[in-house]
């Protein structure tokens, strides 16, 4: 018995990494209660579906957050007992159920158990009329019990619109739109081969020049700046020599990296770590102004105002 | 001694400068509970750093933006930290923590609360 259980268990991961090496990141498995190797795995699993799947949205990196686009998933009208009585076609590839299996069930019956006490929530928001358009994450069923989670969107739709349908539920995602890239690229080629030689630069322009080992520096001064706020700020050049860099490339790599320049990215560290202890101690201004780097309290207020709106005597008083 | 907490993800209380720090059983994090466990864990602590004994054995899941926030803002006012893991699941969750993110202060993975102890008694002011 302990075995076949297990088996199962260990059949759902194989499934999910099934689907991840066919790119769908958006799948993750149920965990159980249990603590032992097949349990981590199964996190670890998750983890890696989760972190694939936002790198995507990675904007700082590679000039390309056009070639993304929102996707609506899947599409379900419901009736007024929140029945299908419409699904969009994606719907029965994604759930892997059949179109038959799906229609005319009452649409709880396509979540998992996590999800149920939110939909029914939702249900009674809808029936209480106090709303006609809300959002929620729900998490799916699917055939092969691996699940689903998608943000969905629930819309009350005019009574009179449809003869049964009174609601519908939508779920988006974004993915790489790759044929969007493809066809850019086409165009681009395409227009560069029409013109004369010396505009060719401008294709080579949008590439990114940097190589995984410059990556690897800019990841590591990233965390020495983090780890180091008190530290008043070194040099560009100083920065760059010290990892094996320049400062040219310092300069535009650390920029593409973290969608910032180095000074910023500082500052905004720095503030960071000053915003949680204004808010929740009693430390003087003084001294949190000093152990972040900056030159005094009036300094530190100014910068903290224009990051965030308001001073940190404002947020104290109000912690 | 100072008195402990307890709330609905932790237990916390200072002893002999170290702050033991207690995730409760099948706990779940997100970035909402991450939030509101560091500002409570801070205030705690009223500004003052101390080493920080903190078994994980009680996590069941933690969101990436969970994850992103307890190594940034969630390190805050950690002199050294000493993970308490045993099983498996725990292994692999403070493995996630201490390779994607290298933290400031010393951090180890202990197995016991003695061993944390012994470790974190470095740090003690």
């Amino acid at each position: 018995m302990e075995n076949i259980e297990y088996n199962h268990r260990l059949d759902k991961v194989f499934q999910l990494l099934i689907e991840i090496s066919k790119g769908n990141f958006s799948y993750r498995l149920e965990r159980s209660d249990k603590k032992d190797e097949l349990e981590a795995l199964t996190a670890i699993v998750n983890i890696v579906a989760e972190e694939i799947k936002d790198s995507f949205l990675h904007q700082g990196y590679i000039n390309m957050h056009d070639s993304y686009m929102h996707l609506v998933q899947m599409t379900f009208l419901l009736n007024e007992k929140f029945e299908v009585v419409y699904l969009s076609q994606d719907v029965p590839t994604l759930l892997n159920f059949t179109q038959e299996e799906l229609l005319h069930t009452p649409f709880w019956k396509l979540l998992h158990k996590d999800s149920l006490i939110n939909w029914d929530r939702i249900k009674k928001v809808f029936i209480l009329n106090s709303s006609s358009e809300k959002n929620i994450k729900l998490i799916f069923r699917t055939q092969e019990t691996i699940q689903l989670p998608a943000n969905c969107k629930i819309i009350r739709l005019p009574s009179d619109a449809i003869s049964t349908a009174r609601y519908m539920v939508i779920s988006s995602d974004i993915i790489k739109n790759t044929q969007l890239q493809e066809r850019k690229l086409k165009s681009k080629i395409l227009r560069q081969i029409r013109l004369p030689k010396s505009k060719t630069k401008n294709l080579l322009e949008e590439k990114s020049f940097l190589k995984v080992s410059d990556i690897e520096k800019f990841r590591a001064i990233g965390t020495y700046l983090k780890n180091n706020p008190d530290k008043a700020a070194p040099s560009l050049k100083e920065l760059a020599h010290e990892f094996g860099t320049n400062e040219y490339k310092l300069k535009r790599g650390f920029k593409e990296l973290y969608g910032m320049t180095v000074f910023q990215f500082i500052k905004n560290e720095r503030l960071r770590n000053a915003h949680i202890l204004v808010k929740r101690s009693n430390e003087p201004f003084k001294r949190i102004a000093r152990q972040n780097g900056f030159k005094n309290a009036t300094h530190f207020s100014r910068e903290f105002k224009a990051r965030y709106g308001y001073t940190p005597r404002d947020l104290r008083a109000n912690s | 001694m100072k008195k402990g907490i307890v709330n609905d993800y932790a237990t916390y209380k200072i002893d002999n400068g170290i702050l033991f720090f207690t995730y409760k059983e099948n706990i779940i994090l997100r970035l909402a509970e991450a939030i509101e466990i560091v500002t409570e864990r801070i205030a705690f602590q009223n500004g003052k750093a101390y080493p920080i004994l903190c078994d994980i054995r009680g996590i069941k899941h933690i969101d990436k933006d969970a994850r992103r926030y307890l190594s940034t803002e969630g390190a805050q006012l950690t002199k050294a930290v000493a993970f308490i893991s045993d099983n498996p699941l725990s292994h692999i969750l403070s493995n996630v923590y201490l390779k994607a993110n290298t933290p400031p202060n010393p951090i180890k993975v202990v197995g016991t609360e003695l061993e944390g102890i012994k470790f974190l008694s470095d740090y003690v002011d």
